[in-house]
């Protein structure tokens, strides 16, 4: 069963006749219960503004959908949804737990409900130090930790999550992935808008990738991934002038650090076009597969952009 | 139940809120500078009686009268004038409230994840706009107690009508500000509480009344409430009076959220 799908959600702002801006445009999503879903694309590219109109915060201008088997935006669905906005902002006047305690009552949980899970989030986002500390005198991350731990306080079955490691240094970035894939393998579903593909790509099944409002491709990621995949050389003993030579053809090459060769062609004929040109440049190959592309390679693959350009 | 809590939370922001605090201890103050103003007026005016009657002997009975009117004339015009800063301290403070309660909270950010719960948005600005009201209580409460300490303190009794001017303020203040509440739906903050402040006032509703009757009948009047008219043109302040007007305030404040929320719900939080 389908956690969230759309059909034809479109968002344009301003008059549409009056070529108002096309947010997001007829865009049609699936996102199966229990899976992890990365949502990628650039920035501008309606990650935000779908978000949005999945919880109501923003009416769609056109095109329907459900979250969790209710209308979008619906009071019941967001009953069992957690979300987590991109900047959080907490209520400052607020200690981190009398924060977390207003959030349970709006989910409407009694105390005695809320008190076990207001000390689960403390504990598995590492705030509860920070427990009777004013959120305005938070740091950015901690205010992180925070805004993860309200959109998990009321043990949602979605967790709708806006760049939910921006802010975090590394040991929080680990910590908060390590959480998320926990829950995923507790059968919650995962919504995740992220700039960062490495971390998104250790969780998700799934992905889509929007640019400029529209879908450009979605499905489960190792799929994707196959597709998208590429060919690999290994070789030693390359000369500046075959390096050169072998760039020209499309191919990506790089220098690794025990002095060989990787090469990156994109198809078999460029595969092919390489090991002729390192085979006339006397070159040793050690190695050729086949391998699935990265996340990153996925999404600039359909970007139509250079990883690393 | 989630109005109480949203609620709540906007009557503990409120408390926070330094403009708040600031706008209610400076009335606090004028109101009670007033007071005191006025007791000394009123100490002078005897004690003129006092060196009159010293310095000219005995007054006649038409002497002692007029003094009388003047004195009294004057005390009513202090006294006029005390009520006034009351009546537009409270809907000033109640602008203040009410007009940035939601767009003040969509500015933060905070507003997004509130509305991501399962709050909806009737919920969401009835809850803030009985925090707000609360204050108001707070408010009314306060310059209620300088308005008896000082009737009680200088004329030895308080008469009924000062408790109830003081409802009488506080329905004011609501009607104001639901109607600045209302407005801030769909206009910036600061544009709305000048236009909610002269949406109800004679100038206006003169205007109205000839070129748009139809217009005069929906706009607000806050006239009647003018607790200050008491002293000036001798207008009873009744319980029932009180009662009526009360109606009216909570009817037409009624009125406001329900177009508030008509525009609320076609709102896009950036």
């Amino acid at each position: 069963m389908a956690a969230v799908w759309t059909e034809n959600l479109t968002k344009v702002f301003g008059k549409p006749a009056a070529g108002g801006v096309r947010a997001v445009d007829a865009l049609s999503l699936e996102i199966k219960e229990g899976r992890a879903f990365a949502f990628l694309g650039p920035n501008g590219a309606g990650k935000t503004t779908t978000l949005y109109m999945l919880l109501g915060l923003r009416r769609p201008t056109s095109g329907r959908g459900e979250l969790l088997g209710e209308p979008l935006g619906s009071v019941r669905a967001r009953a069992r949804i957690g979300f987590l906005p991109e900047g959080m902002s907490p209520k400052g006047y607020y200690t981190t737990e009398e924060m977390l305690r207003y959030c349970t009552r709006l989910y409407g949980l009694s105390v005695d409900e809320a008190k076990p899970r207001i000390e689960y989030v403390l504990s598995a986002l590492g705030i509860e130090e920070a427990r009777t500390r004013r959120t305005s005198q938070l740091s950015k991350g901690m205010v992180q930790r925070l805004g993860l731990a309200q959109a998990l306080v009321a043990d949602p079955d979605l967790l709708i999550l806006d760049e939910p490691t921006a802010n975090l240094d590394p040991v929080g970035r680990r910590d908060v992935m390590n959480l998320l894939s926990g829950l995923k393998a507790a059968g919650k579903t995962i919504l995740i808008s992220s700039h960062v593909l490495s971390e998104v790509e250790s969780i998700c099944d799934d992905v889509a990738i929007i640019d400029r409002g529209r879908l450009l491709r979605q499905g489960p990621f190792a799929e994707l991934a196959g597709q998208a995949g590429g060919f690999e050389i290994i070789a030693s003993g390359l000369q500046p002038l075959a390096f050169e030579q072998i760039a020209q053809t499309g191919c990506r090459v790089e220098t690794r650090t025990d002095g060989s060769t990787i090469i990156w062609a994109a198809d078999e004929q460029a595969q092919q076009r390489a090991l002729a040109l390192l085979l006339h440049a006397g070159c040793r190959v050690l190695s050729t597969a086949k391998r699935g592309a990265t996340l990153e390679e996925l999404f600039f693959e359909t970007l139509g952009e250079e990883p690393g350009a | 139940m989630i109005i109480l809590e949203i609620a709540q939370d906007q009557f503990i922001e409120l408390r926070r809120r330094r403009l708040v605090l600031v706008l209610l201890v400076a009335a606090a103050l004028v109101t009670g500078g007033f007071s005191l103003s006025l007791a000394a007026s009123k100490k002078a005016f005897t004690q003129d009686r006092s060196a009159l009657v010293e310095a000219t002997g005995k007054m006649t009975p038409e002497e002692e009268a007029e003094f009388e009117a003047r004195m009294e004339q004057g005390v009513a015009i202090m006294e006029t004038g005390l009520y006034a800063v009351v009546s537009i301290a409270g809907v000033v403070f109640a602008l203040v409230m009410f007009c940035g309660l939601v767009p003040a909270e969509k500015a933060r950010g905070t507003a997004h994840w509130v509305l991501a719960k399962p709050v909806t948005r009737e919920q969401f600005l009835l809850g803030k706009w009985l925090g707000a009201c609360a204050m108001l209580v707070i408010f009314s409460v306060t310059m209620s107690a300088i308005l008896i300490a000082y009737h009680w303190r200088f004329e030895g009794s308080v008469s009924r009508t000062v408790p109830l001017s003081c409802v009488l303020l506080f329905f004011q203040a609501m009607l104001v500000g639901s109607v600045g509440l209302a407005l801030s739906m769909v206009i910036p903050p600061a544009l709305a509480g000048v236009l909610a402040y002269f949406a109800g006032g004679e100038m206006l509703l003169g205007i109205t009344k000839r070129i748009a009757p139809p217009l005069y009948y929906l706009l607000p009047s806050y006239n009647p409430f003018s607790v200050h008219m008491q002293f000036l043109v001798g207008v009873e302040i009744t319980p029932g009076r009180v009662g009526l007007l009360a109606a009216y305030a909570l009817a037409y404040s009624v009125a406001m959220l329900w177009v508030a929320q008509l525009a609320f719900r076609r709102h896009d939080l950036a």
